[in-house]
């Protein structure tokens, strides 16, 4: 009896604690919103100061218009330097961020770690984006990610006080690069050893082969030169070209003949934020970090020159907002209507570029004064209504246009002729491109 | 228990084992399960898609005709001859003056002043090197003029930007490799300087025929180390010149880097390792063998 009484009170104190467990248990339930927290990398914070902070704040106002889920993004600022070191090693264990700021060709091309967009963000993204940042975000026909800026292709930026104490009208730039060497003639400074202290044009000598590449490409284009055919899968006949073979023998001769160009002094961004170079060429965000960085130059900014074409508007950095494919269904599901929300707000779009000061990847808000009145404004929009360069967004693009920077390097250096570099660099390409057939 | 019963040197064994369980485990999960990938990767090609498979000799065939490869090679021996060179040769200049300090206070003080730039990060240490070596502001050109002298290009020329970079692995080195031969020509007796007196040597000949032949073996540790260290060089190279000018500073783990995270070439990357790691080991038993019997007992 005493057995039965007490396993009596042994099973109504289990059914007891079964039941407040539930129970508090699903008021719990139904009383909690989903948590979804995003790691978001970016190695564009040294860039502006604002832009990429804006998604944490955004995160913000999302939660306030989706109170079904505490959604909230964490900003990982990555230095640029070695971020793809970074970014490989967290993907290569399956532990890649949530948005990252990458190029979607490597990253969903050669890596696959990208989330196709879904369909009627990719539609709407086709709507409102302005027709220079398309390709950005895109890889094989697919749209992955968010372009970052409208104005990412190269423009001219020359310093109006130097223009002016050599002699040359401002507001009268160079229209062809046979113009703009005789506008670095003059611009050019030199001390009593003939070094230069003055750059009339700040070629970039410094840093990756890849950048080294990216800054060169105006020219080649500009002579009517390709790098490469992706469908042919080869660089040899197009990188070296007779057209291309000119491009480079007039990009090396800046440094080797026309003395206008210094691989001393200090790379372009730094030099013309000195004061020490007449021309550099650059993107449309570089005019906020100026106006941050170097308050006191006066500049301008104006579409780049032509030679037998225009130089066109391109890039071999198309950075984009990509979301990782290694995160967790809800996260993704949460991630993409967060961005639905974002493209879907004209004002949200258009508060993180007024804010930031950046051209925007947008037509339905390019028109706001903030943008117009940039110094950026006129040149981009003459040259977004001009030509369009060759691109090459393919999933090597890492490793050809080391090996094209390395070419145009060594032309700088005189380690051998233009035709002779671009013809042992057409070569390596090829054997590259080869594994892609 | 009993000593001397098995069951008590099972105890001792199992005991020994678990003490150095931690430092097994370290060294399988660091060293030789990354290792033995490495082999395995330097035997497989990347495919498009981030795979590996299987490709026999064929990426040592690629790392092997490839021009940069080769280059980054003959400029890491360049480099490591001449920091090596520097570092050794100044080592043993410092440690010798400093072993004749009379005050062992001042001797310390002075010791610390040489191993302080030790304990600097090599990525700090390339970017005060960058500045200090910099063309137009870099106080090494300033004080080359104060004394009459050109100024120097540093990091910014093909010809000099070796031996630059030599100067600031010497500048991070040398303070740990007096603190080895510093030790080594304390440990050695008085009793030897004195009785070469006695038979009449004095000055250079008591350094040659004494104080160097004893301090060999802290000679060839040092060595060892400054070689393994200067052939893995990497942080100084990626934080100032990044391989330039025009890859006339590329270093074999720059090209492994590059390879292995910027273009994604882990077979090119693994083969690389592979050669390093083999190169070292290959100098390590030379060394060895070469001061093998070469402990002189006076």
């Amino acid at each position: 009896m005493r057995q039965k009484i007490k396993w009596g009170v042994v099973l109504v104190l289990f059914v007891l604690a079964g039941g407040l467990t539930f129970a508090g248990g699903g008021q719990e339930a139904v009383a909690a919103a989903e948590t979804v927290a995003i790691d978001f990398w970016t190695h564009w914070c040294s860039n502006n100061e604002y832009f990429e902070p804006f998604w944490v704040d955004a995160a913000v106002q999302f939660n306030s218009v989706h109170p079904e889920v505490k959604f909230s993004i964490n900003l990982n600022c990555v230095p640029y330097e070695g971020y793809e070191a970074k970014y490989s090693s967290a993907f290569d264990v399956k532990k890649g961020p949530g948005l990252y700021t990458g190029m979607t060709h490597v990253w969903a091309g050669q890596f696959g770690v990208a989330d196709p967009m879904p369909k009627d963000i990719a539609d709407k993204m086709d709507e409102v984006l302005i027709g220079s940042a398309a390709p950005f975000g895109m890889y094989n026909g697919v749209r992955y990610g968010l372009p970052l800026e409208g104005g990412n292709f190269m423009m001219m930026y020359i310093n109006v006080g130097l223009f002016k104490e050599a002699g040359l009208d401002p507001n009268k730039p160079p229209k062809t690069y046979t113009e703009m060497l005789e506008y670095a003639k003059k611009l050019t400074k030199y001390d009593s050893g003939g070094k230069i202290t003055q750059a009339g044009y700040a070629i970039r000598y410094k840093g990756h082969p890849f950048g080294i590449a990216d800054k060169s490409a105006p020219f080649y284009h500009a002579w009517g030169a390709e790098w490469l055919s992706w469908d042919e899968k080869k660089a040899s006949g197009y990188l070296n070209s007779p057209e291309a073979v000119d491009a480079l023998a007039y990009y090396a001769g800046l440094v080797q003949t026309a003395k206008v160009s210094s691989v001393d002094i200090d790379n372009p961004a730094g030099l013309f934020g000195q004061g020490l170079a007449g021309i550099m060429f650059r993107e449309s965000w570089y005019e906020a970090w100026l106006l941050a960085n170097a308050p006191d130059i006066d500049f301008k900014i104006y579409p780049l020159p032509s030679q037998k074409m225009e130089s066109g508007y391109t890039n071999n950095f198309p950075w984009a907002y990509n979301v990782g494919n290694q995160i967790s269904d809800t996260d993704k599901k949460w991630l993409w209507e967060m961005i639905r929300w974002y493209i879907n707000s004209q004002d949200v779009r258009k508060e993180h570029y007024v804010k930031s000061v950046m051209l925007p990847a947008y037509n339905d808000i390019i028109d706001d004064p903030t943008f117009t009145n940039m110094k950026v404004f006129d040149a981009w929009k003459t040259m977004v209504a001009g030509r369009a360069a060759p691109t090459y967004y393919i999933p090597p693009a890492h490793e050809v246009l080391t090996i094209i920077g390395q070419a145009t390097l060594d032309a700088m250096y005189a380690k051998g002729t233009p035709k002779a570099v671009l013809d042992k660099a057409a070569k390596d390409i090829d054997v590259i491109l080869a594994k892609y057939k | 228990m009993k000593l001397g019963s098995t069951s008590y040197s099972r105890k001792l064994t199992l005991t020994g084992v678990f003490f150095i369980l931690p430092v097994f485990l370290y060294f399988i999960v660091l060293y030789w399960y990354p290792l033995i990938s490495a082999f395995v990767m330097s035997f497989q090609e990347t495919i498009p898609g981030l795979e590996l498979q299987f490709a026999g000799l064929k990426t040592y065939r690629e790392v092997l005709a490839d021009e940069d490869f080769w280059r980054s090679l003959v400029n890491t021996m360049l480099f490591a001859v001449q920091a090596v060179a520097a570092d050794v040769l100044l080592a043993l200049i410092i440690s010798i003056a400093l072993y004749n300090v009379p005050s062992a206070s001042f001797r310390n003080v002075l010791t610390l002043l040489f191993v302080l730039p030790t304990l600097v990060s090599l990525a700090a240490a390339g970017f005060i090197w960058e500045w200090l070596f910099h063309p137009r502001f870099g106080l090494a050109n300033q004080l080359l003029g104060l004394v009459g002298l050109p100024s120097l290009k540093f990091l910014q020329d093909e010809n000099q930007v070796i031996s630059s970079l030599a100067v600031i692995n010497v500048w991070v080195r040398v303070g740990f490799s007096v603190l080895i031969l510093l030790a080594g020509l304390q440990s050695i007796p008085d009793t030897y300087f004195d009785a070469a007196k006695v038979d009449g040597a004095k000055g250079l000949k008591l350094y040659w025929f004494i104080t160097l032949p004893l301090l060999l073996p802290h000679l060839g540790a040092v060595l060892l180390l400054e070689v393994i260290f200067a052939v893995k060089i990497f942080d100084i190279v990626y934080v100032t010149t990044q391989g330039g000018p025009a890859g006339a500073s590329d270093m074999l783990m720059l090209y492994l880097y590059n390879n292995a995270f910027r273009f994604y070439r882990i077979d090119k990357a693994a083969v690389t390792a592979v050669f390093i790691f083999l190169v070292l080991l290959a100098f390590g038993i030379l060394q060895r063998r070469l001061l093998a019997g070469r402990r002189y007992e006076l």
